[in-house]
């Protein structure tokens, strides 16, 4: 499931637009991001990013599906002073936590 | 209550070996994510947006110390110290680890309790009044039909693979407190001429993206015929229900489309052609689960009872409160209902902490009978607490947080977990319910009974087309937004709520509501609540106040 439509109007995004892969990890089902190299991290910063993530979708999912991540897709980022952040209230919410 | 048979015990037994060998399969890859999802869900757990979420069914709501303290135990063990009662009177916890499911199905085996059918397309839990077997104003005790439902629905071999969810709801007093329009298929029990009782059957009831009230399929049926008749009517939606199109799937699309009449008739011809006898509930069947639901020992009243309470009333104005509020009466002298309200303002509707599920434990075999009700309005009830008792059971919960006097107010609101936790989610309902339930606080004693009702999508498990005022949280270009509605009821006078006007961002949701309960406080009539308000003089008033004149 893409989540571009979650672009979030509020947010000042004139950094140049980049996307990242997220998934939830099977044992206990966290978020996590696609690290690159066949890794996979529960912490967002640590994500690869590319302008077009299908690039790297393709590279997260290469081979058979690793086990570790089930319903894998491509989010919205933003790149701000170095950090990683979603784009979008649910992303954000899946990458920090409940907001109640 | 109903306790489990050997039967009950081995089958129980044999699926938590079952599931832990599918999990162990799917750990080391033998199964794919697809080939596993159904049969996670199969036993109610789902993948939200941080964890697993693991769905628990609670029986019409029923609940005795063992479980309750039970239910803590997975709360501390396998979650963060928390669950959340849901509008099935079910709870489910947000935290849960795919690789210790089994344990919690075998921990949950232990006190007589499982996740089976609390998702999928099979029949769930089947939900009832939580007043059942106290209510002044029941015909009948409605939990030893919903335990015969329960029994026949479990993993029955013709109705597991629906074209969509079913649910049933059972109800036996004049006051409806289980929401029964609104479901698949409803049940009241009702006296007819002869004066027999009976059901009264209503079918094509439901929310969501289509929110329809159940028509009466049958005004009275005798006892004996519940379950054959509901075999009938599920065999018409099994076959006639559309499986091409997840939206129009529910049986009350196929009311919809037959018509009521037609429904009716496929229903009828199917029961005349069906062999009866298996199905047939004899006296003593009945009698036999009816042995399982028998009153307590009740006390006789006490004579200062009285006394303590008017002592209590004059001395502390909170426990007053909570008294006008939150105790019902009982049909048995001498005793009331208490509901515990979880809806403290400020904080998530429907959440428990661990510690305060052991405290219910507690207070539920010190005063009353071992036994809770968890209500469909996230709230849990205890049915038999001595009059005596209640300053003593009160101060017990208000020390513990639980002591909100609030019950059917405007700060009782009902809200599913919304974005903050569920995948299907388009908007977060507990912050709204959060910010309004406190706002509302201060003029809920002036604005009397309220049912506030929000959800954060069009599957609406908070409820909100029946909310007298309802909010549905919706995304617009990756904003939330809340489409209000106002003038729906669950009650006996069900209505589905009509939509005010655009929707507004979050920050402007209070002020609407205010501009709403203005408006129903300037124009009701003696005794009117909302609903009444809106029928009598129409949408325009509360148009007008929340977006003024065009």
């Amino acid at each position: 499931m893409a989540a571009s439509h979650e672009s979030e109007p509020n947010v000042v995004t004139n950094e140049t637009s980049h996307q990242a892969v997220t998934a939830n990890r099977l044992r206990d089902g966290i978020p996590i991001y696609f690290a690159g190299g066949g890794s996979w991290s529960p912490n967002i910063g640590d994500s690869v990013t590319a302008e077009n993530g299908e690039t790297l979708l393709a590279e997260a999912i290469r081979g058979p599906l690793p086990l570790e991540a089930v319903g894998v897709y491509v989010i919205e980022v933003r790149l701000a002073e170095g950090a990683v952040r979603p784009i979008g209230i649910k992303e954000q919410i899946r990458a920090f936590g409940p907001t109640a | 209550m109903y306790r489990y048979d050997e039967f009950d015990r081995r089958f129980l037994e044999e699926r938590v070996a079952q599931y832990r060998d599918q999990v162990r399969r799917r750990l080391i890859g033998q199964l794919t994510e697809e080939e596993f999802r159904p049969l996670r869900l199969r036993n109610g757990l789902y993948l939200q947006l941080h964890a697993y979420m693991y769905r628990i069914a609670i029986p019409y709501g029923t609940l005795s110390p063992a479980q309750l303290r039970m239910l803590a135990y997975i709360a501390r063990k396998y979650d963060r110290g928390y669950g959340h009662f849901t509008t099935r009177q079910n709870i489910q916890f947000n935290w849960i680890k795919l690789e210790e499911s089994p344990d919690i199905m075998a921990d949950l085996a232990s006190v007589e309790m499982h996740s089976i059918q609390t998702s999928g397309n099979c029949i769930r839990n089947t939900t009832s009044d939580p007043f059942a077997g106290v209510a002044d104003d029941e015909i009948e005790d409605p939990r030893p039909y919903c335990e015969i439902i329960r029994q026949w629905s479990t993993l029955h071999p013709e109705f597991s693979w629906l074209p969509r969810k079913f649910k049933i709801a059972v109800s036996a007093s004049a006051k409806d407190r289980a929401a029964v329009h609104v479901h698949d298929i409803g049940l009241y029990l009702v006296r007819n001429a002869a004066g027999e009782v009976g059901f009264q059957v209503l079918v094509g009831g439901g929310l969501g993206r289509t929110p329809i009230m159940a028509k009466v399929l049958r005004d009275f049926l005798p006892k004996q015929d519940l379950l054959s008749y509901l075999e009938a009517a599920l065999r018409v939606y099994n076959e006639y229900g559309r499986r091409d199109n997840i939206y129009k799937a529910r049986i009350k699309i196929l009311v919809q489309a037959l018509g009521i009449d037609k429904m009716r008739d496929a229903v009828e011809a199917e029961w005349s052609k069906m062999d009866h006898e298996p199905l047939d509930l004899t006296k003593e069947t009945i009698a036999g689960i009816y042995k399982h639901f028998a009153p307590p020992a009740y006390g006789k009243p006490e004579r200062d009872d009285d006394a303590v309470i008017n002592t209590a009333i004059a001395a502390d104005k909170k426990f007053s409160r909570w008294l006008k509020h939150n105790v019902a009466n009982h049909k048995q002298p001498g005793y009331s209902i208490a509901t515990v309200s979880l809806k403290p303002p400020g904080k998530p509707p429907g959440d428990i902490t661990a510690d305060q599920l052991d405290l219910l434990a507690e207070l539920s075999e010190r005063h009353g009978f071992g036994e809770v009700r968890v209500t469909h309005e996230q709230n849990v009830v205890f049915p038999d607490v001595r009059r005596g008792d209640l300053v003593a059971f009160y101060a017990s919960l208000a020390s513990s947080g639980l002591g909100t006097a609030n019950i059917g107010l405007a700060s009782d609101i009902i809200a599913c977990p919304g974005l903050d936790y569920c995948s299907l989610a388009n908007a977060r309902s507990i912050p709204i319910a959060e910010r309004l339930g406190e706002h509302l606080a201060a003029r809920e004693e002036e604005i009397g009974p309220m049912k506030i009702k929000i959800s954060g999508c069009i599957n609406a498990c908070g409820h909100h087309h029946v909310g007298h005022i309802g909010i549905l949280g919706v995304d617009k270009n990756g904003e939330e937004f809340y489409q209000i509605t106002v003038g729906g009821s669950a009650d006996e006078l069900s209505a589905v709520g009509i939509i005010v006007g655009r929707a507004v961002p979050s920050d402007e949701v209070n002020g609407a509501v205010d501009k709403l309960l203005d408006v129903y406080l300037a124009q009701r009539d003696d005794g009117e609540d909302l609903p009444a308000t809106f029928r009598r003089i129409g949408m325009e008033p509360f148009k007008e106040a929340v977006y003024g004149t065009r």
